[in-house]
């Protein structure tokens, strides 16, 4: 049976991947979570909200208040503010709603504004209509002390419609101003934050070409193996110290980042043979080289830790001896790349330890094949298959 | 000299056959096995072993086990459940060795290993062990049928090969695996061993037959005469059949060649 992880690579922005590197020490950026929006992030809460609702009154009241110094007209003012308390609370009430609707669906600021101005229309003609009705029963509420014909019902709408556009505009000062401020603060921190993602894969895609050549653990260990058969062995401990030698020289070239596959199996093999003669009687390499995948291009040593996890999390975790083997394919417009061992199988384990070289080789598939590459693993109790496909048609036009 | 009884614990055939070396030529240590997995150590240790181990080196990265400090995991089991053994870790890097330092180890070993720390290192152990009077001087063999760990007598052991870059030991129970090159053992157990081919080590107490066909010399090691009669048939090299016929006739009484 066996067990299918990972799978197609998520899509990366590419644009953000090539940006300059940087050394920029984000104190603390903001967690992803925090971005999905929700009204209560979105508009000001607690104490500003009060501090809106205050302005907001405020303003009003002073608008009321002037009026009433310009014209000493008792009953009109008090009418005015009865015509407030019904239609402001309900109105503020309504474009919060809408706005923190619009901002959850990540609508745009001209589609936030829009549906605020039809909304407060709507708001400002139904309060017009019902204040008119209103003043059919109760005449006293009329906005005049002089007597003139009572307004029509369109007048009253209209009137409606225009107070409460006056009314979003005060509502979008007081509240919407300081969210598109602190919105444009967090996107450009999610902004730095993809940018910083991007360098850090870039980092790690290095590294992992650093460490690929030259894993101190593994160049240390070799060094002793060798100084372990210089007594005995000493023309098998002259072949190992070529081995290191060439892997080494490989490290040292600073070379472009692709390379035929060909080289990358020679490569491979030197790092086999090291591995070998390490773990004598207890590893086995086999090779199964397609002749038409040879000068395919790949990213430089892409293989190696999907070899190296092969080795230590399979082959050698077999008792008795394990083999671990590398096959190349090509079928369409793709090269298949197998790395198989007959070891235990993926543990929980095993994953962890092994992380960070599948990690490595997915950031630069995605760097190098944006959507165009997968590496996937199959598991069982008998073994542990990774298995890499990427674009021939990219591969081969740079030619060879 | 050779009081200390060393066990040796060391996933990579070349490390193990170099850690022993060192130790033997050191002269201040006997290695009395040496193995490559966590599981073979335990069964060495065992009481039933008989091997009275006085030190432990292990190898803090063990391929065979999960995780990349088995072997530190090892020696915080033993110190435990073997109180009086001391410990040597054999390491690429320092970083371990405060925590090492805290299990009891006493000493680590950073790779490449070089004669000089070896014998420093020995002596820092010799310092701190405590002679058991109930060690029996006599060394046993530990060698492998598969998996399991089977423990030798020097005086059962027919001969050593060397063939396919591994090695066997043969005995009249039959062939077993070694975790040892010929070099190795023949600086442990090189006392009672004569090199009589690139590839052989013969217990020249067995040596039943030297047997010679044209240019070609061959011992017959077993018990009786050839035949049908249990043994191995040893091919001496052709630069090495003056030494051995010495060797063999210096032990025998008759006929003594003047």
């Amino acid at each position: 049976m066996l067990r299918r992880t990972g799978g197609a690579l998520a899509a990366t922005g590419s644009e953000g991947l090539r940006g300059h590197r940087r050394r920029s020490t984000l104190p603390s950026v903001i967690p992803f979570d925090s971005l999905s929006p929700d009204v209560d992030h979105a508009l000001p809460r607690g104490r500003l909200r009060l501090l809106g609702i205050g302005v907001v009154a405020i303003i009003v009241l002073l608008q009321v208040a002037t009026q009433y110094v310009a014209n000493r007209d008792l009953p009109r003012t008090l009418s005015q503010l009865v015509y407030l308390a019904v239609e402001m609370p309900p109105l503020m009430l309504v474009l919060s709603a809408v706005f923190g609707h619009g901002y959850r669906r990540r609508a745009g600021p001209a589609r936030l504004v829009a549906s605020g101005i039809l909304v407060a229309a709507a708001m400002g003609a139904l309060v017009g209509a019902l204040w008119w009705a209103a003043i059919q029963r109760f005449p006293a509420l009329r906005m005049t002390s002089t007597v003139v014909a009572p307004p029509t019902l369109e007048r009253s709408v209209l009137y409606g419609v225009a107070y409460a556009q006056s009314h979003f505009g005060l509502w979008a000062l007081a509240f919407l101003l300081p969210t598109v401020v602190e919105l444009g603060r967090i996107r450009s921190l999610e902004r730095e934050k993809l940018q910083l993602e991007a360098e850090k894969l870039r980092g790690a895609a290095e590294l992992a070409r650093l460490r690929a050549h030259l894993e101190p653990h593994f160049l240390l260990n070799t060094l002793n193996a060798i100084a372990g058969l210089v007594t005995e062995e000493p023309r098998e401990a002259r072949r190992l110290l070529a081995a290191l030698g060439d892997l080494l020289r490989d490290a040292l070239r600073d070379e472009d980042e692709m390379q035929t596959l060909e080289a990358q199996v020679a490569w491979l093999h030197r790092y086999a043979e090291i591995l070998e003669a390490r773990h004598r009687g207890g590893l086995t390499f086999g090779w199964d080289i397609a002749v038409e995948s040879r000068n395919v291009l790949l990213p430089r040593l892409l293989l190696q830790p999907l070899v190296e996890n092969a080795v230590k999390h399979g082959a050698l975790r077999r008792a008795g001896g394990g083999r671990v083997t590398i096959r190349t394919s090509v079928a369409g417009e793709s090269l298949t790349c197998v790395v198989e061992d007959n070891g235990p199988g993926l543990s929980s384990d095993s994953v962890r330890s092994g992380a960070f070289g599948l990690k490595s080789v997915r950031r630069r598939l995605e760097l190098r094949y944006p959507e165009r590459a997968r590496l996937s693993l199959e598991s069982s109790g008998l073994g542990t298959r990774s298995i890499v496909e990427l674009p021939l048609a990219a591969a081969a036009s740079q030619g060879t | 000299m050779g009081t200390l009884r060393a066990l040796v614990v060391e996933d990579e055939w070349p490390a193990r056959n170099y850690l022993v070396e060192l130790l033997e030529t050191s002269r201040a240590a006997q290695v009395v096995g040496a193995v490559a997995t966590v599981d073979e150590a335990r069964e060495a240790l065992q009481a039933s072993a008989r091997l009275s181990v006085d030190v432990v080196f292990v190898d803090v990265q063990l391929a065979a086990e999960a995780g990349d400090r088995a072997g530190l995991e090892l020696v915080r089991t033993l110190a435990r459940t073997h109180p009086g053994l001391l410990f040597v870790l054999a390491t690429a890097f320092e970083q371990h060795a405060l925590e090492a330092f805290d299990l009891g180890v006493v000493d680590y070993l950073l790779k490449p290993f070089t004669e000089e720390r070896v014998e420093q290192c020995l002596e820092r152990l010799v310092h701190r062990h405590r002679v058991r009077p109930d060690a029996p001087t006599a060394l046993r063999i530990v060698a492998r049928r598969k998996r399991n760990l089977v423990f030798l007598e020097p005086a059962e052991i027919w001969a050593f090969e060397a063939a396919d870059r591994l090695t066997f030991v043969h005995t009249k129970d039959g062939r077993f695996d070694m975790d040892l090159s010929l070099s190795a053992i023949e600086l442990s157990f090189g006392r009672a061993l004569t090199r009589v081919h690139r590839n052989w080590l013969v217990n020249t107490a067995h040596v039943k037959e030297l047997e010679r066909e044209g240019t070609e010399t061959r011992l017959f090691v077993g018990t009786g005469l050839s035949g049908d009669a249990p043994g191995v048939r040893v091919p001496v090299s052709r630069d090495r059949v003056q030494a051995v016929r010495d060797t063999l006739l210096a032990d025998a009484a008759w006929p003594r060649r003047n």
